[in-house]
Protein backbone atom coordinates (compact mmCIF):
# COMPACT_ATOMS: atom_id res chain seq x y z
CA UNK A 1 0.00 0.00 0.00
CA UNK A 2 2.81 2.41 0.90
CA UNK A 3 4.49 1.92 -2.44
CA UNK A 4 1.35 2.72 -4.34
CA UNK A 5 0.77 5.92 -2.28
CA UNK A 6 4.29 7.10 -3.04
CA UNK A 7 3.75 6.51 -6.73
CA UNK A 8 0.54 8.48 -6.80
CA UNK A 9 2.19 11.38 -4.99
CA UNK A 10 5.04 11.46 -7.52
CA UNK A 11 2.58 11.38 -10.33
CA UNK A 12 0.96 14.56 -9.10
CA UNK A 13 4.15 16.41 -8.30
CA UNK A 14 6.14 15.73 -11.44
CA UNK A 15 5.26 16.73 -14.98
CA UNK A 16 4.37 14.00 -17.39
CA UNK A 17 7.59 12.45 -18.63
CA UNK A 18 8.96 8.99 -19.06
CA UNK A 19 10.12 7.22 -15.95
CA UNK A 20 13.82 7.09 -15.32
CA UNK A 21 15.10 4.20 -17.35
CA UNK A 22 17.28 1.80 -15.42
CA UNK A 23 19.79 -0.28 -17.23
CA UNK A 24 19.60 -3.29 -14.92
CA UNK A 25 18.68 -6.27 -16.94
CA UNK A 26 16.69 -8.68 -14.86
CA UNK A 27 17.05 -12.21 -15.95
CA UNK A 28 13.79 -14.01 -16.12
CA UNK A 29 10.25 -13.02 -16.92
CA UNK A 30 10.75 -9.30 -16.21
CA UNK A 31 13.56 -8.76 -18.76
CA UNK A 32 11.29 -8.17 -21.75
CA UNK A 33 9.61 -4.95 -20.53
CA UNK A 34 12.99 -3.48 -19.50
CA UNK A 35 14.44 -4.02 -22.96
CA UNK A 36 11.37 -2.53 -24.59
CA UNK A 37 11.69 0.52 -22.31
CA UNK A 38 15.32 0.86 -23.31
CA UNK A 39 14.38 0.75 -26.96
CA UNK A 40 11.71 3.34 -26.36
CA UNK A 41 14.21 5.60 -24.59
CA UNK A 42 16.74 5.32 -27.43
CA UNK A 43 14.02 6.10 -29.97
CA UNK A 44 12.79 9.05 -27.91
CA UNK A 45 16.24 10.55 -27.49
CA UNK A 46 17.17 10.07 -31.15
CA UNK A 47 13.90 11.66 -32.28
CA UNK A 48 14.49 14.64 -29.99
CA UNK A 49 18.01 14.99 -31.35
CA UNK A 50 16.83 14.91 -34.96
CA UNK A 51 14.10 17.38 -34.13
CA UNK A 52 16.65 19.71 -32.56
CA UNK A 53 18.95 19.49 -35.56
CA UNK A 54 16.13 20.24 -37.98
CA UNK A 55 14.30 22.98 -36.10
CA UNK A 56 16.34 24.49 -33.30
CA UNK A 57 19.93 24.27 -34.34
CA UNK A 58 21.68 27.56 -35.11
CA UNK A 59 23.29 25.74 -38.04
CA UNK A 60 19.90 25.41 -39.71
CA UNK A 61 20.57 27.98 -42.38
CA UNK A 62 24.20 27.31 -42.89
CA UNK A 63 25.71 25.33 -45.68
CA UNK A 64 26.55 22.41 -43.41
CA UNK A 65 22.90 21.40 -43.33
CA UNK A 66 22.33 22.04 -47.02
CA UNK A 67 22.90 19.85 -50.00
CA UNK A 68 25.58 21.63 -51.96
CA UNK A 69 27.60 20.57 -54.97
CA UNK A 70 30.58 22.13 -56.66
CA UNK A 71 30.44 23.05 -60.33
CA UNK A 72 32.95 20.34 -61.21
CA UNK A 73 30.95 17.68 -59.41
CA UNK A 74 27.75 18.68 -61.20
CA UNK A 75 29.49 18.69 -64.57
CA UNK A 76 30.98 15.27 -63.87
CA UNK A 77 27.46 13.90 -63.47
CA UNK A 78 26.36 15.28 -66.83
CA UNK A 79 27.78 12.38 -68.76
CA UNK A 80 26.35 9.50 -66.76
CA UNK A 81 23.69 7.41 -68.46
CA UNK A 82 20.88 8.63 -66.21
CA UNK A 83 21.63 12.24 -67.05
CA UNK A 84 21.67 11.66 -70.80
CA UNK A 85 18.31 9.94 -71.02
CA UNK A 86 15.87 11.90 -73.10
CA UNK A 87 12.80 13.21 -71.25
CA UNK A 88 9.57 11.36 -72.02
CA UNK A 89 8.00 14.10 -74.11
CA UNK A 90 9.81 15.98 -76.79
CA UNK A 91 9.78 19.73 -76.34
CA UNK A 92 9.04 22.29 -78.97
CA UNK A 93 11.39 21.90 -81.94
CA UNK A 94 13.05 25.22 -81.33
CA UNK A 95 14.32 24.17 -77.93
CA UNK A 96 14.77 20.45 -78.44
CA UNK A 97 18.10 18.92 -79.22
CA UNK A 98 19.59 15.72 -80.37
CA UNK A 99 22.82 14.38 -79.09
CA UNK A 100 25.66 14.02 -81.51
CA UNK A 101 27.32 10.64 -81.62
CA UNK A 102 29.84 9.98 -78.90
CA UNK A 103 29.82 13.43 -77.32
CA UNK A 104 27.69 15.04 -74.72
CA UNK A 105 27.44 18.32 -76.55
CA UNK A 106 23.93 18.70 -77.91
CA UNK A 107 23.44 19.71 -81.53
CA UNK A 108 20.49 21.33 -83.24
CA UNK A 109 18.65 19.69 -86.11
CA UNK A 110 20.11 22.30 -88.47
CA UNK A 111 23.62 21.50 -87.31
CA UNK A 112 23.04 17.79 -87.86
CA UNK A 113 21.66 18.49 -91.34
CA UNK A 114 24.65 20.68 -92.08
CA UNK A 115 27.04 17.95 -90.92
CA UNK A 116 25.27 15.32 -93.00
CA UNK A 117 25.36 17.63 -96.04
CA UNK A 118 29.05 18.24 -95.55
CA UNK A 119 29.67 14.52 -95.22
CA UNK A 120 27.65 13.84 -98.35
CA UNK A 121 29.70 16.46 -100.18
CA UNK A 122 32.91 14.82 -99.02
CA UNK A 123 31.59 11.45 -100.09
CA UNK A 124 30.69 12.80 -103.55
CA UNK A 125 34.13 14.36 -103.92
CA UNK A 126 35.72 11.03 -102.99
CA UNK A 127 33.58 9.27 -105.57
CA UNK A 128 34.56 11.80 -108.25
CA UNK A 129 38.23 11.18 -107.57
CA UNK B 1 9.98 14.42 -63.83
CA UNK B 2 7.07 16.64 -64.55
CA UNK B 3 6.97 17.36 -68.27
CA UNK B 4 4.79 19.97 -69.84
CA UNK B 5 6.19 19.99 -73.33
CA UNK B 6 2.70 19.71 -74.76
CA UNK B 7 2.15 23.27 -73.64
CA UNK B 8 5.06 24.33 -75.82
CA UNK B 9 3.58 22.49 -78.79
CA UNK B 10 0.31 24.34 -78.21
CA UNK B 11 2.21 27.60 -78.12
CA UNK B 12 3.54 27.07 -81.61
CA UNK B 13 0.23 26.00 -83.07
CA UNK B 14 -0.87 29.64 -83.17
CA UNK B 15 -4.43 28.83 -82.17
CA UNK B 16 -4.61 31.14 -79.20
CA UNK B 17 -5.55 34.39 -80.83
CA UNK B 18 -7.85 35.78 -78.18
CA UNK B 19 -9.19 38.64 -80.29
CA UNK B 20 -11.06 36.27 -82.56
CA UNK B 21 -12.51 34.11 -79.80
CA UNK B 22 -16.00 34.72 -78.40
CA UNK B 23 -16.59 35.52 -74.71
CA UNK B 24 -17.95 32.01 -74.22
CA UNK B 25 -14.78 30.58 -75.67
CA UNK B 26 -12.72 32.71 -73.37
CA UNK B 27 -14.77 31.50 -70.42
CA UNK B 28 -14.20 27.93 -71.51
CA UNK B 29 -10.52 28.63 -71.81
CA UNK B 30 -10.51 30.11 -68.32
CA UNK B 31 -12.17 27.05 -66.83
CA UNK B 32 -9.84 24.81 -68.75
CA UNK B 33 -6.89 26.79 -67.46
CA UNK B 34 -8.23 26.50 -63.92
CA UNK B 35 -8.66 22.76 -64.37
CA UNK B 36 -5.13 22.52 -65.67
CA UNK B 37 -3.82 24.44 -62.69
CA UNK B 38 -5.75 22.17 -60.33
CA UNK B 39 -4.38 19.12 -62.09
CA UNK B 40 -0.90 20.48 -61.81
CA UNK B 41 -1.35 21.10 -58.09
CA UNK B 42 -2.79 17.61 -57.67
CA UNK B 43 0.20 16.07 -59.37
CA UNK B 44 2.77 14.56 -57.13
CA UNK B 45 5.84 16.62 -56.46
CA UNK B 46 8.83 15.49 -58.43
CA UNK B 47 11.26 13.38 -56.39
CA UNK B 48 14.82 12.20 -56.97
CA UNK B 49 15.10 8.74 -58.47
CA UNK B 50 16.84 5.87 -56.70
CA UNK B 51 20.57 6.43 -56.60
CA UNK B 52 20.30 9.96 -57.95
CA UNK B 53 21.86 13.02 -56.32
CA UNK B 54 19.11 15.07 -54.69
CA UNK B 55 19.09 18.85 -54.85
CA UNK B 56 18.35 21.09 -51.89
CA UNK B 57 15.21 22.32 -53.68
CA UNK B 58 13.11 21.19 -56.61
CA UNK B 59 13.34 23.53 -59.58
CA UNK B 60 11.24 24.25 -62.66
CA UNK B 61 12.44 25.31 -66.10
CA UNK B 62 10.29 27.93 -67.85
CA UNK B 63 10.51 29.31 -71.34
CA UNK B 64 9.04 32.43 -72.89
CA UNK B 65 9.20 33.84 -76.36
CA UNK B 66 7.50 36.71 -78.13
CA UNK B 67 6.18 35.05 -81.24
CA UNK B 68 6.59 37.24 -84.31
CA UNK B 69 3.52 37.81 -86.45
CA UNK B 70 1.11 37.50 -83.59
CA UNK B 71 -0.74 40.59 -82.39
CA UNK B 72 1.25 41.86 -79.45
CA UNK B 73 -1.80 43.23 -77.66
CA UNK B 74 -3.15 39.76 -76.93
CA UNK B 75 0.00 38.57 -75.27
CA UNK B 76 0.41 39.11 -71.60
CA UNK B 77 3.57 38.08 -69.87
CA UNK B 78 1.82 35.28 -68.01
CA UNK B 79 0.29 33.84 -71.16
CA UNK B 80 3.63 33.88 -72.89
CA UNK B 81 5.51 31.93 -70.29
CA UNK B 82 5.47 28.13 -70.47
CA UNK B 83 6.67 25.48 -68.10
CA UNK B 84 9.13 23.00 -69.54
CA UNK B 85 9.46 20.69 -66.56
CA UNK B 86 10.51 20.21 -62.96
CA UNK B 87 13.36 18.24 -61.46
CA UNK B 88 14.59 17.21 -58.04
CA UNK B 89 18.01 15.73 -58.69
CA UNK B 90 21.22 16.54 -60.53
CA UNK B 91 20.58 13.77 -63.05
CA UNK B 92 17.05 14.99 -63.75
CA UNK B 93 18.42 18.50 -64.28
CA UNK B 94 20.90 17.29 -66.90
CA UNK B 95 18.17 15.38 -68.71
CA UNK B 96 16.36 18.66 -69.33
CA UNK B 97 19.39 20.84 -69.83
CA UNK B 98 21.03 18.50 -72.31
CA UNK B 99 17.96 18.57 -74.49
CA UNK B 100 17.49 22.30 -74.46
CA UNK B 101 19.03 24.74 -76.85
CA UNK B 102 21.77 26.92 -75.41
CA UNK B 103 20.61 30.49 -74.75
CA UNK B 104 23.23 31.81 -77.16
CA UNK B 105 21.60 29.86 -79.98
CA UNK B 106 18.10 31.16 -79.25
CA UNK B 107 16.68 33.58 -81.76
CA UNK B 108 14.45 36.56 -81.22
CA UNK B 109 13.04 37.80 -77.97
CA UNK B 110 13.34 34.70 -75.77
CA UNK B 111 13.94 33.88 -72.13
CA UNK B 112 14.83 30.83 -70.11
CA UNK B 113 13.83 30.89 -66.45
CA UNK B 114 14.92 28.47 -63.75
CA UNK B 115 12.96 28.96 -60.55
CA UNK B 116 12.35 26.98 -57.41
CA UNK B 117 9.30 24.79 -57.75
CA UNK B 118 6.22 26.71 -56.67
CA UNK B 119 7.64 30.14 -57.53
CA UNK B 120 6.45 31.69 -60.77
CA UNK B 121 8.99 33.84 -62.61
CA UNK B 122 6.85 36.91 -62.08
CA UNK B 123 7.18 40.00 -59.91
CA UNK B 124 3.71 39.41 -58.49
CA UNK B 125 4.47 35.98 -57.03
CA UNK B 126 4.38 35.96 -53.22
CA UNK B 127 8.00 34.84 -53.04
CA UNK B 128 9.13 37.61 -55.38
CA UNK B 129 7.01 40.62 -54.52
CA UNK B 130 9.30 41.90 -51.76
CA UNK B 131 12.40 40.93 -53.66
CA UNK B 132 14.68 42.10 -56.39
CA UNK B 133 17.31 40.91 -58.84
CA UNK B 134 20.91 41.37 -59.78
CA UNK B 135 21.23 42.11 -63.50
CA UNK B 136 24.28 41.64 -65.69
CA UNK B 137 24.21 42.73 -69.30
CA UNK B 138 26.37 40.60 -71.56
CA UNK B 139 27.66 41.17 -75.03
CA UNK B 140 26.59 38.60 -77.56
CA UNK B 141 28.38 35.28 -77.36
CA UNK B 142 28.71 35.05 -73.58
CA UNK B 143 25.19 34.08 -72.54
CA UNK B 144 25.46 30.29 -72.81
CA UNK B 145 28.52 29.94 -70.62
CA UNK B 146 27.38 32.51 -68.06
CA UNK B 147 23.90 30.96 -67.85
CA UNK B 148 25.38 27.51 -67.27
CA UNK B 149 27.72 28.75 -64.56
CA UNK B 150 24.93 30.70 -62.91
CA UNK B 151 22.44 27.85 -62.72
CA UNK B 152 25.08 25.34 -61.62
CA UNK B 153 25.98 27.67 -58.75
CA UNK B 154 22.32 28.03 -57.85
CA UNK B 155 21.57 24.29 -57.96
CA UNK B 156 24.76 23.52 -56.06
CA UNK B 157 23.79 26.00 -53.29
CA UNK B 158 26.90 28.10 -53.78
CA UNK B 159 25.25 31.39 -52.84
CA UNK B 160 25.00 30.48 -49.12
CA UNK B 161 22.08 32.80 -48.42
CA UNK B 162 19.66 30.29 -46.97
CA UNK B 163 16.33 30.28 -48.74
CA UNK B 164 16.77 33.72 -50.27
CA UNK B 165 17.32 32.71 -53.89
CA UNK B 166 14.14 32.44 -55.98
CA UNK B 167 15.53 31.73 -59.42
CA UNK B 168 17.54 32.86 -62.41
CA UNK B 169 16.69 34.23 -65.85
CA UNK B 170 18.57 34.54 -69.12
CA UNK B 171 17.05 36.96 -71.60
CA UNK B 172 18.12 36.91 -75.23
CA UNK B 173 17.64 40.29 -76.87
CA UNK B 174 18.60 41.92 -80.14
CA UNK B 175 21.89 43.55 -79.26
CA UNK B 176 22.75 42.04 -75.91
CA UNK B 177 21.86 39.23 -73.56
CA UNK B 178 20.91 39.67 -69.92
CA UNK B 179 21.26 37.29 -67.02
CA UNK B 180 19.68 37.92 -63.66
CA UNK B 181 19.25 36.22 -60.33
CA UNK B 182 16.18 36.90 -58.23
CA UNK B 183 16.03 36.91 -54.44
CA UNK B 184 13.22 37.19 -51.89
CA UNK B 185 14.16 40.19 -49.77
CA UNK B 186 15.40 43.27 -51.54
CA UNK B 187 15.87 45.15 -48.25
CA UNK B 188 18.36 42.61 -46.89
CA UNK B 189 21.61 44.28 -47.89
CA UNK B 190 23.87 41.61 -46.43
CA UNK B 191 22.14 38.99 -48.54
CA UNK B 192 22.16 41.02 -51.74
CA UNK B 193 25.85 41.81 -51.23
CA UNK B 194 26.64 38.15 -50.72
CA UNK B 195 24.73 37.23 -53.88
CA UNK B 196 26.63 39.90 -55.82
CA UNK B 197 30.00 38.66 -54.61
CA UNK B 198 29.16 35.02 -55.34
CA UNK B 199 27.89 36.00 -58.76
CA UNK B 200 31.18 37.76 -59.49
CA UNK B 201 33.10 34.69 -58.40
CA UNK B 202 31.10 32.00 -60.20
CA UNK B 203 30.86 33.97 -63.44
CA UNK B 204 34.48 35.04 -63.18
CA UNK B 205 33.50 38.61 -63.93
CA UNK B 206 36.17 41.29 -64.28
CA UNK B 207 36.16 43.83 -61.43
CA UNK B 208 34.86 46.64 -63.62
CA UNK B 209 31.74 44.72 -64.66
CA UNK B 210 28.60 46.75 -64.10
CA UNK B 211 26.11 44.94 -61.90
CA UNK B 212 22.75 46.47 -61.27
CA UNK B 213 20.34 45.60 -58.46
CA UNK B 214 16.72 46.34 -59.14
CA UNK B 215 13.85 45.80 -56.74
CA UNK B 216 10.69 44.34 -58.25
CA UNK B 217 8.60 47.16 -56.81
CA UNK B 218 10.79 49.64 -58.70
CA UNK B 219 10.36 47.59 -61.87
CA UNK B 220 6.57 47.64 -61.46
CA UNK B 221 6.58 51.40 -60.78
CA UNK B 222 8.74 51.99 -63.85
CA UNK B 223 6.39 50.04 -66.10
CA UNK B 224 3.33 51.78 -64.65
CA UNK B 225 4.95 55.18 -65.22
CA UNK B 226 5.78 54.36 -68.82
CA UNK B 227 2.26 53.12 -69.46
CA UNK B 228 0.87 56.30 -67.94
CA UNK B 229 3.15 58.51 -70.02
CA UNK B 230 2.23 56.77 -73.24
CA UNK B 231 -1.46 56.81 -72.40
CA UNK B 232 -1.29 60.60 -71.96
CA UNK B 233 0.24 61.14 -75.40
CA UNK B 234 -2.59 61.70 -77.86
CA UNK B 235 -0.50 60.93 -80.94
CA UNK B 236 1.25 57.88 -79.57
CA UNK B 237 0.78 54.48 -81.06
CA UNK B 238 -2.05 52.39 -79.71
CA UNK B 239 -1.78 51.96 -75.97
CA UNK B 240 -2.34 48.23 -76.08
CA UNK B 241 0.78 47.69 -78.12
CA UNK B 242 2.81 49.77 -75.70
CA UNK B 243 1.43 47.97 -72.67
CA UNK B 244 2.29 44.59 -74.11
CA UNK B 245 5.74 45.85 -74.92
CA UNK B 246 6.30 46.78 -71.29
CA UNK B 247 4.77 43.69 -69.81
CA UNK B 248 7.36 41.73 -71.71
CA UNK B 249 10.02 43.65 -69.85
CA UNK B 250 9.28 41.78 -66.66
CA UNK B 251 12.11 39.41 -67.31
CA UNK B 252 14.58 42.23 -67.60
Amino acid sequence: MEVSRRRTLQKHLEPARPLRRCLHVVIGKQSAPVISDLKWWIKDVSLKLINYIINCSPMKNLSLCRISYSRDFLIALANCAESRRKPEFLPDKSISFFFSHGTSYPMTENTLKHISNVLKGVHKKNLMK
Amino acid sequence: MNNKFDALKDDDSGDHDQDQSSPKDSEKEKTEDEDKEQNISKKKMVVPGAGEHPLQYNYTFWYSRRTPGRPASTQSYEQNIKQIGSFASVEQFWRFYSHMIRPGDLTGHSDFHLFKEGIKPMWEDDANKMGGKWIIRLRKGLASRCWENLILAMLGEQFMVGEEICGAVVSVRFQEDIISIWNKTASDQATTARIRDTLRRVLNLPPNTIMEYKTHTDSIKYVCLLVLLFSLQPFSLSLSVNVSMFTNLTSL
